[in-house]
């Protein structure tokens, strides 16, 4: 296994207008670490994974893996697996002939023609071929591949070929695995599925991976750490309960975290009294120290949709205001309710049964202490 | 009423492509049927024209062993020999062929390089030039070169591509997935391995096709094998048949020559029905897409 690190790495495409996909991305990427860069699509993601693999030029900076440095070195050499977002099964092998191809590239003895000449050689060959064999086996047990092995992938499911694909870069036995937002061509039920197998791998494995999806959902429940892009930049590095619950900046904020969190733009006033976040029909006392980064002037305050409390349990909030239930979508053991106070539209998630018709009025309320301050520039960097 | 058109329609159209068969088939069934007859009654059928004695009715199947003893100078062998040569030959050029076109099809479309694009029209362009006009220029080089009077003339110039089928190869394999193409690059594999190992056997309709259409053209290319093959031992079919007629030709043996002439078709005739899907194909590749 390997670490990574990406220091101040840049791509730019140069056409007629001269484009900067990437721009000084830092990453220390740890030894069996699972690490997960997501974004919305165009944010540079799956550009800074070719650069990792040796895919596209590096343009800016320095790549290292295990310390050395390959910015110059080709992919073929860099020892890492890529399992692509359209599988790239070779059509014309079999299930068995895609996962050795690797081993097969990588035999000591691999001339046909000296095997033809020499028995030695010959039986070192044969030797070589049934430890292939054994390890393309035993990586196809571990997958359940192992009925699918004289098939071709045209006679397999969209699952069984993302199975393959793994398959082939496992038993290359890698420093590195990259995954290009390999579950987005699945159904949602086969794509929950395969995180969870995704999962298993990386705690069997102990393998450093680097992972590329849009699916803010799938970042969480597989990283150790999220990184997230928005235009090519960086905008936080964390774990992901750090990321979700201490977002760097109000892009994290909306991007991570289902239903977007609401955001509401208004101003702060500070006084001797303490902090006072003021916007149409919403006025929140702010504990003292919460907006400690903050100047006064505009802010912006975000809440999460669960920590938005509708109904009775508004009413035990230190802010409580009143708001016009919208559209009500039950989701099974949640539902998503649409509200409108004074000018802002807002989400909460609320329990199932809870009773809300729409365009009756309700209580809202929030705890200022779970909210989230940004500041109110076009960065909105976190302020508290 | 439009039932009625319809049934006129189809009828009119096939009594149409029955006359054009017949058009194209007489010269065909001519031979065939002059091949089988004896000298006196192929010559009549030859010098009069007259189709009633055209009928083999006492088909003369030995004229085609006959036929095939007497072409070349020595006995049989020169049959044999014509036959070996252009199996030889053609074998050569075909595998050449493929392998060298489909090389500088998958460079074009997958290798980046300066120049590319303008290397692609300049290559586009020597389509344009008939083989006519390098005729001479190419016979001096390979005289120069001490290969007159060897197949080297016709078979070294097919390792070199063939400018119709890299374009063939190059608008087919730009269809490859790029990441199947990076899958083996991250695999191990250099630009001609990712050939070797992807790209060649994924082509197969193509190198089908071009296989055809090669066989075709050199089995039957008399010009090449005339101008640099000089020696009865080193001639191919198309150029022994053409001895034979200098020698035998006139109107006397015309229903030996007849017989010669079908059994060096026929590999052609065979390859033909064969491989019809890929010769259509081939002309709709050649026609259409461009």
């Amino acid at each position: 296994m390997a670490t990574i690190e990406l220091d101040k790495i840049g791509k730019t495409y140069v056409s007629s207008a001269s484009v900067r996909a990437v721009r000084d991305a830092s990453i220390s990427i740890r030894d069996g670490e699972l690490v997960v860069l997501v974004g919305p699509s165009g944010c540079g993601k799956s550009t800074i994974l070719r650069m990792i693999a040796g895919l596209e030029e590096i343009t800016d900076g320095t790549l290292r893996i295990d310390g050395r440095v390959v910015n110059d070195v080709p992919a073929r050499d860099r020892d890492i697996a890529f399992v692509f977002q359209n599988y790239a099964l070779y059509p014309h092998l079999s299930v068995r002939a895609n996962m050795s191809f690797g081993l097969e590239r990588r035999r000591v003895h691999g001339s046909v023609w000296r095997s033809l000449a020499s028995r030695e050689y010959r039986r070192h060959r044969q030797v070589e071929s049934a430890a292939i064999m054994a390890k393309v086996t035993a990586t196809a047990e571990t997958l359940g591949l192992v009925p699918y092995l004289d098939r071709f992938p045209r006679e397999l499911s969209g699952g069984q070929r993302q199975r393959v694909a793994v398959g082939r870069a496992i038993a290359r036995e890698p420093k590195v695995f990259l995954f290009d937002e390999p579950l987005s061509n699945l159904d949602a039920r086969m794509r929950v599925e395969m995180r969870g197998e995704l999962r298993e791998l990386h705690r069997q494995l102990k393998a450093t991976m680097v992972y590329v999806t849009h699916d803010q959902e799938e970042a969480m429940g597989l990283g150790d750490r999220l990184v997230v892009l928005r235009d090519g930049v960086i905008q936080q590095i964390g774990p992901p309960i750090e990321v979700y619950a201490k977002p760097a900046n109000r892009f994290v904020a909306s991007f991570v975290g289902t239903p977007t969190i609401n955001l509401i733009d208004g101003r702060m006033h500070r006084s001797d009294a303490g902090e006072r976040f003021v916007a149409d029909a919403i006025t929140v006392e702010l504990p003292r120290g919460k907006a400690i980064g903050a100047n006064p002037g505009p802010i912006t305050i975000g809440v999460r949709p669960d920590r938005l409390r509708v109904g009775r349990d508004a009413t035990l909030m230190r802010w409580t205001g009143e708001a016009l239930v919208g559209r009500v979508e039950r989701l099974g053991d949640r539902a998503e309710v649409a509200l409108r106070c004074g000018p802002h539209r807002l989400i909460a998630r609320v329990e199932s049964t809870t009773a809300l018709t729409e365009g009756e009025r309700v209580p809202i309320g929030l705890d200022a202490g779970e909210t989230h301050l940004f500041a109110g520039d076009e960065v909105g960097a976190r302020v508290g | 009423m439009n039932g009625r058109r319809s049934i006129l329609s189809r009828v009119s159209s096939h009594a149409m492509l029955a006359i054009g068969a017949c058009v194209m088939l007489a010269p065909l069934v001519w031979m065939a049927c002059v091949s089988l007859l004896t000298p006196d009654r192929a010559q009549a059928a030859t010098v009069s024209g007259d189709l009633a004695r055209l009928i083999p009715t006492d088909p003369q199947w030995h004229n085609y062993p006959d036929a095939l003893a007497q072409m070349g100078s020595r006995r049989w062998d020169g049959f044999l020999d014509a036959l070996a040569n252009s199996v030889v030959i053609t074998s050569l050029v075909v595998v050449a062929t493929i392998l060298s076109s489909s090389l500088v099809g998958f460079a074009f479309a997958r290798v980046r390089f300066r120049g590319r694009g303008a290397l692609f029209v300049v290559m586009l362009a020597t389509m344009m030039l008939p083989g006519q006009v390098t005729l001479i220029p190419l016979f001096l080089l390979f005289r120069s070169l001490g290969w007159i009077d060897t197949m080297l003339p016709l078979v070294v110039p097919a390792f070199f591509a063939n400018a119709f089928f890299v374009f063939m190869y190059r608008q087919f394999i730009a269809q490859i997935p790029e990441s199947l193409v990076e899958a083996a690059a991250i695999d191990g594999h250099g630009w001609l391995g990712i050939w070797w190992n992807i790209a060649l056997p994924l082509c197969r309709p193509v190198s089908a096709i071009c296989a055809v259409f090669t066989f075709v053209y050199v089995w039957n290319d008399f010009m090449g094998p005339l101008v640099y093959l000089q020696s009865d031992e080193q001639a191919t079919l198309a150029v022994a048949l053409n001895s034979f007629r200098n020698q035998y030709g006139g109107v006397n043996k015309v229903n030996l020559l007849m017989a010669a002439s079908l059994v060096t078709m026929l590999p052609c005739i065979v390859l033909f029905f064969a491989a019809q899907k890929q010769f259509i194909e081939g002309l709709g590749r050649g026609a259409v897409k461009g």
